[in-house]
Formats: C-alpha cells, structure tokens, sequence
C-alpha cells in the first residue's frame, strides 16, 4: 500500500482523540499526553507521557492507542513510545478542562 | 542508544551497578512504604504515602528497562515481585515490614532524599536515556521531600514522637552515608570520566547532609556519630563510618557479625 493512502499526523491525532483516559472522561489529545505523532510508510509511531510514571494506567492507555490507530486505513504497524517529558495541568485543553470543570474536578 | 563509554567496561559496570542500587531502592522504598499506607496516623498522610508508593514504584518501573538496555553481560533481573531475585541492592533498612510509623518517616525523610540527591548530579548524565528518566523523576520528587518535611516536624512535635524519630536517625542515617560510597571510589571515578555522573562521593554526601542535617537539628534530633558541622573547613564532619560492615556491590550495610 503506497504512502498516499495512509493517514496524516493530523488524522491520527484525531483519531486519538477517541482514546480515552480510563480513569477521567476526558481524549489522551485533551489530557495533552500525545506529544508526537510520526507516519512513515505503513507505521504510525506515537510519542506519549503518562500524568504520573506511576500512573497504573500506561498499559491500558497503550494498548488503546494500538488498537484505535489499527483501524485506521493502510496502518499496519503502531509503534507506542513512552517518553518522559514532564505533565501538569497546563497541558489540558480548554475543551478537557471545560469537561473536568463540569465533574467538579478543577 | 548509549554512545562510545560503551567501550568503558569499568563504566558500564559501575553504570549498570548504580541503575539496579537506583531501582531496587526506589522498589523496596515503595513496598514497605505500601505497608503503612493504612497504618499511617492520619487519614491524609495515608492518602498522600499512597500517592507517594505509587510513584516510587513508578520510578522503579522506568529505572528497570534501563538494565535490558545496557550491554552488560551479567545483569541483575528487574523486580516485580521481592523473591524474583535473591540478592537486593537496597539498603538494609527497608529489608523488612516496618513495625511503626516512625520508621516509614525516617525512610522518606533520610532514604528518599539520598537517591534523590544521587539522581540530581545524574541530570545531566551523557547516558540520555537515564538523564530523560531523571528529569521527569526528580519532577515528581519535590513533593515527596516537602511530605517528608512535614512528618519530621509533626512527629516531633511531642518528646515522645521525636524520640521514635531519634532511635530510627540513629539507625538509618550511618548506613545511608555509607550509601555514598568511600572517597575517591574506583567505579564512580570511572563514571565522571565519561560525564556519566556529576561530583562524587563526598560531595554527595556533603550535599545530602546539607539537605537533611538541618532540618533534624532544627526539629531537636541530635546527630548521630558525632556529625557537626566545621565552620573553618564549611564541611560536615563525623566519626569514623563503619566501612567493615559495608557491601561495596550491594551498597548496604552487613548485619554485625556475632561473636562466638
């Protein structure tokens, strides 16, 4: 399958966008845990950092990521890579924040 | 992937040495922490050693993977669970359950800030895959060392709660000085010389004695080992260290031997 069909970092961001924190309603996007989005050939490689290094839910959330870029048409292969850059609450989207904000949680 | 100290076999030893003593702690730090977690005297200070335990096994998580990577023949095996491998290179002191809460305050207060102390003149280490790990650790850190803080002065706040605190310092502080290692120590030389860590032993140890020594003075615990500090020199001083006991591998201190 050529490189024209695959999907662009901008698709795939979006499809992030349905892969929820387990632990909050709120897209890993608007958490502000996705921190890079590659496509070469038939692979999608992801950078991700996780709230907490002890967050329980890294496994979870991986596998996920794996599972919704599957999907996505001419993907083949999704690389998950866990990186270690810093989180806080600056890196939440107004629309995560907005939702956080409505389950009290601020 | 790591650059040319590759080449430096007595580097890499002491590398691989110092990311299982790093990880093993940060491991047993937070197990026996875990233990207290319902034990701990208030609702909130259980909830806050929760999020600590966490974290500190997270810490582990990220140390291990870094001994998968390194190639070094003889590797210790990450832990998951405590009897995965025999031989710990963790201090003594989180050996076994804690019997009380003063125990879990002097463990935070003088274990949790010495490897934090390590990892800082780890930040800027050519190994960029540990440099990247510490970064992020040494983050969640700051709120770990402001928690311990705050048990010291509580339970010193009564004569009884600092006397508790006195017995474990008494205990704990020796074999964490120790931990930094004798002056001059061979595999720690080989590390700076390839900008895998910053200072060395005794400047981590004067460093963590900064950090530690005034706060146990100001809350009324007497230094153990005759520790003082030399106005002249601007160093902390102490008595003898017992260098006998020490297991130079494992960095931990080696149960007296019992006399026939």
């Amino acid at each position: 399958m050529g490189a024209q069909d695959m999907p662009t970092p901008a698709q795939v961001r979006e499809a992030l966008r349905e892969v929820m924190d387990p632990e909050l309603p709120v897209s890993i996007v608007d958490l502000g845990l996705v921190r890079g989005v590659e496509v070469r050939d038939d692979t999608v490689h992801v950078r991700l950092t996780f709230t907490s290094l002890g967050c329980p839910c890294t496994d979870v959330i991986k596998e996920d990521v794996q599972e919704r870029l599957l999907l996505l048409p001419g993907v083949r292969r999704v690389e998950v890579e866990e990186v270690f850059e810093p989180w806080s609450v600056r890196d939440i989207t107004p629309e995560g924040l907005i939702t956080l904000r409505e389950l009290g949680i601020t | 992937m790591p650059g040319d100290w590759t080449e430096n076999d007595a580097a890499l030893a002491a590398l691989v040495n110092l990311v299982v003593v790093l990880a093993d702690n940060k491991y047993y730090l937070g197990r026996r922490l875990s233990e207290w977690v319902a034990g701990a005297p208030s609702l909130e200070e259980g909830v806050s050693a929760a999020a600590i335990v966490q974290e500190e096994l997270g810490h582990a998580r990220v140390l291990y993977p870094l001994l998968e990577e390194l190639p070094f023949p003889h590797r210790p095996q990450p832990l998951e669970r405590e009897q995965d491998r025999q031989r710990r290179y963790a201090v003594s002191y989180v050996d076994s359950p804690w019997p009380a809460w003063p125990h879990a305050v002097a463990a935070l207060a003088l274990i949790d800030t010495a490897i934090t102390t390590m990892l800082e003149h780890l930040s800027g280490s050519s190994y960029e895959a540990l440099a990247r790990r510490v970064g992020r650790i040494l983050h969640e850190e700051s709120f770990h060392m402001a928690y311990a803080e705050g048990r010291v002065r509580s339970l010193c706040e009564t004569e009884a709660g600092r006397r508790l605190l006195q017995e474990q310092v008494d205990v704990l502080l020796p074999e964490m000085l120790l931990w930094f290692g004798p002056p001059g120590e061979a595999g720690v030389e080989a590390l700076r010389s390839e900008g895998l860590v910053a200072g060395d032993n005794e400047a981590w140890r004067q460093s963590y004695l900064g950090r530690v020594a005034p706060l146990l003075l100001e809350v009324g615990v007497r230094l153990p080992l005759g520790l003082q500090w030399d106005l002249a020199h601007r160093r902390w001083e102490w008595a003898e260290l017992p260098w006998e006991r020490w297991n130079r591998l494992q960095r931990r201190l080696e149960k007296a031997a019992v006399r026939q």
